[in-house]
This record gives structure tokens, sequence and C-alpha cells, in this order.
């Protein structure tokens, strides 16, 4: 990404606003899309809502019953075989649960505390501005609930879009950051990374100069004494000389 | 402390929960949509251009490996989309002016003015680009990828990814110059 002057960057941000979907129309294409693949072969994760087609059914219960014809035979033997392979599927799918969840602890130093009064005293506020200016906030009304969302194909997302935030920022274009945490919120209101969103938000808004923006950066200080991102906020939103009350041994991730 | 958390409505205990695809289609359905509009989709074709996408989404991506090729794969699909449902409209309807094309759906809030606005003149100017450039500007401007990723997602080498996206951006900043102009001189 290259720096983008204020001019470019407030246009660009806005034009990527107005080019999305209103939410009006991410439900109508949805209402409409859902039935379609509903008849369609492929099921991509097969949960909830997705109906199959009744030829489907009538395909796999043909094979169930020339299946269970077959086999009668070693019905027992099956069963038996089956069992052991969903123990062990069962054991796998432990073993990636675990990996999963402990790489992103360790990719994100993942910390769930509540956003603190301060912050959502800059939120509400910045929200207010942001309204008659151009300047748009994070909003951090996220829940700290991990949902079906916090899934690895949506924490996989969440880091790369984190990650694109995180350049936008030391691109130096706050106005574009908050335009995708923004995003980021809507898309995946409860995903894992929450305290990496707010930290974001804070220094985009302080490298904007947001009112309440330094408010916000002293309470993620208070609150997240021993979080990775704490040195990047204090420098970015100029609380060196508080620095003392910063806990020893932190460190800016690069 | 009040906890943020603890004035936040409760979810639902019940209803459907959402399927992968609905989530994947939640978190993919912005980029997807402004794709199609720079890429030159027009508004009335928007939805069933969006509609093809994730169904071809939806048969291919059981097979699909690799998360962090997902936009990657994810563009490809959208791009021939965009030029086929582009190629359909225009044999459909030559005569349609552009400013029927490209004017919003639907009635713009005043607090989605000054976005409709800049859209449309984002919008202008990448359809007024040759589409190697459109994917440029696009992709590195308005999505925000890292030049890299752009030369991944079009399959071009990683310097005429460089070398377009200095040529793009030179040239919108002359078209925002101009419009920043023509806007002050209408005052």
């Amino acid at each position: 990404m290259t720096r983008l002057d204020d001019d470019e960057a407030l246009i660009l941000g806005q034009a990527r606003r107005g080019l999305g979907p209103t939410s009006a129309d991410e439900q109508r294409v949805l209402a409409n899309l859902l039935p379609q693949i509903a008849l369609s072969p492929s099921a991509a994760g097969g949960g909830g809502s997705l109906r199959r087609s009744p030829w489907a059914v009538r395909i796999a219960g043909s094979v169930a019953v020339m299946g269970a014809i077959a086999l009668s035979g070693g019905l027992g033997y099956r069963r038996g075989w089956d069992a052991g392979i969903a123990q062990q599927n069962s054991k796998i799918t432990r073993v990636n649960a675990a990996a999963v969840a402990s790489s992103a602890t360790a990719d994100a130093k993942l910390e769930l505390a509540p956003p603190p009064e301060a912050e959502r005293a800059l939120v509400s506020e910045a929200k207010a501005a942001s309204r008659g200016s151009v300047i748009r906030t994070h909003s951090v009304t996220v829940s700290a609930t991990p949902s079906a969302s916090s899934a690895p194909l949506g924490l996989d997302e969440e880091v790369r879009q984190l990650r694109r935030v995180e350049r936008a920022i030391r691109e130096g274009n706050p106005r574009f950051a908050l335009v995708l945490l923004e995003e980021l919120d809507q898309a995946m209101p409860a995903g894992q990374l929450l305290e990496e969103r707010r930290a974001a938000g804070i220094m985009a808004n302080c490298q904007l100069g947001a009112s309440g923006a330094v408010d916000g950066a002293r309470a993620f200080a208070k609150t997240h004494a021993g979080s990775a991102y704490l040195t990047r906020v204090v420098e970015i939103c100029g609380l060196e000389s508080e620095r003392n009350s910063v806990a020893p041994g932190t460190h800016a991730p690069r | 402390m009040v906890s943020q958390l603890d004035v936040l409505p409760e979810r639902p205990q019940s209803g459907p929960k959402p399927s992968e695809f609905e989530l994947l289609y939640a978190e993919h359905v912005g980029f997807v949509w402004r794709c199609l509009r720079t890429l030159g989709v027009p508004n009335r074709a928007l939805d069933d251009a969006a509609q093809e996408v994730f169904i071809v989404v939806h048969r291919g991506i059981a097979g699909f490996r690799g998360d962090s090729q997902l936009r990657t794969w994810l563009y490809g699909i959208v791009r021939n989309i965009a030029y086929k449902q582009a190629r359909r409209v225009r044999r459909k309807d030559r005569a349609e002016p552009i400013d029927e094309q490209i004017r919003s759906p639907e009635p713009t809030p005043s607090e989605r003015a000054e976005e409709a606005q800049a859209a449309d003149f984002v919008q202008r100017f990448a359809l007024g680009l040759p589409e190697k450039k459109r994917e440029v500007f696009m992709l590195a401007l308005i999505e925000q990828f890292s030049i890299p990723e752009v030369a991944e997602m079009t399959g071009i080498p990683l310097n005429t990814a460089y070398t377009r996206l200095r040529a793009v951006r030179a040239e919108f900043r002359a078209a925002l110059l101009r419009h920043r102009g023509d806007h002050d001189s209408t005052r």
C-alpha cells in the first residue's frame, strides 16, 4: 500500500463505503441466493439453513439402501469399524481445535476485556462527530462471546483484515484504517481479536487527532497494561510523558 | 464498572444457526459487490452478478485448498462474472447512458450523500480506465491490498503491478484535482 494524501484517502474511503452494498442489498441477495444454492450440488459447511434438494435426498437414499443390502452380512463389523474411525476423528478434531486456538492466541495475544467508559465515550463522541464531518470512527461495540464467526475461516479472515488495518496505520492512512475496522466490525461483530481492533481504532483516531482519542489511549493503557500494542498506542497517542505508569517488559509488534 | 457487554442485548437463543456459507457470504459480500461495481457491472445487474458469484463459490468451496488464497480465488470468480455480465448488458442495451449505469439504485439518505458522490466519482474514473489499470486501481487503492497481493490476484508480475499503480495514481490525482476545480467553480 502506498501513502495517500488526505484528499485521496478521504475520497477513496468515502467511495469504498458508497460502492459497498447496503444491508438491504445484502439481505435481498442472500434471500434470493439461499433457495438457489439449496438446489446446487455442493454444500459448503452444510450447516443451518441450507436444504438438500429432493434429488440429492433420493440419490443418497438409494445409495444407502444398496449399501445396506450389500453390507448386511457384515453390519456389526462395519459399525465397529465406523465407531473406531469416529473415535479417531474426534481425537484429531480436538487436536486441530487446540492447535488453531493456540496459534490464534500466539498470533494475537488475545485478551478479552470489556471496553472502559472512556473508550465508549470516545466512540460515541467520534461517531457523532463523524456524521457531521469526514472522520469515521471505528466502533467498539463488539461482543466478547465467541460466535460461529470465530471458526477457523473467520479467524483467518479477521487476521488478514487486521493486517490491512495495521498496514494502513503504518502507512499513515488512518481514515482508511477506520473504514476497514468498521467493515470488520460489521462483517464479524464477534471476532476473536477484539483487543487488537480496539488498539488499532485508538491509534488511528490518535493519528487523526480526533477529540477523545488520547483519553481512549489512557483508558486502554490502564485496562491493557500488559498488551503487546501498548507501546505503539502510547507512542502514537503521545503519552510518553505518562510512560512511567506503563508496565515494564511490553514491546511493540512490528 | 459496568461492562459494555452488560448493556448489549442478549443474542436470541433460538433460531437457525448461520451456516458456514452464510458466514462466508457476510465476510465477503462487500468485497464482491464493490469489485462488481468498479469492474463495470451496472446497478440493475448487480443482484444477479453477486448471486452468480456466490453460487460458483458455493459449488467450489468444498474443493478449495489453502485459506491464504481465498481472496485470490474469489477475485478470479468475481472478475469472470463481472466481465461476462458487463458484456451481456452492453450487448442487450448499448444505448444506455453511463449515468444510468452507475446511478445509485435507491434513494440515498442524507448521511450517505457524500459517500454516494465519492463513489460516483471514483466509479466514473475507474470505468474510464483500461481493464488492466482498473483492476490495479481497484485492488490497491479501493480495496487496499498490498502490491504483492495485487500482483498475485491479477496474475501479473510484481514490477508491472508497481508500474501500473504509479501510472494510475498519477491519473487519479489529476482527475481529483480537476474534480475539485470543477466543484469549486460551480459554488
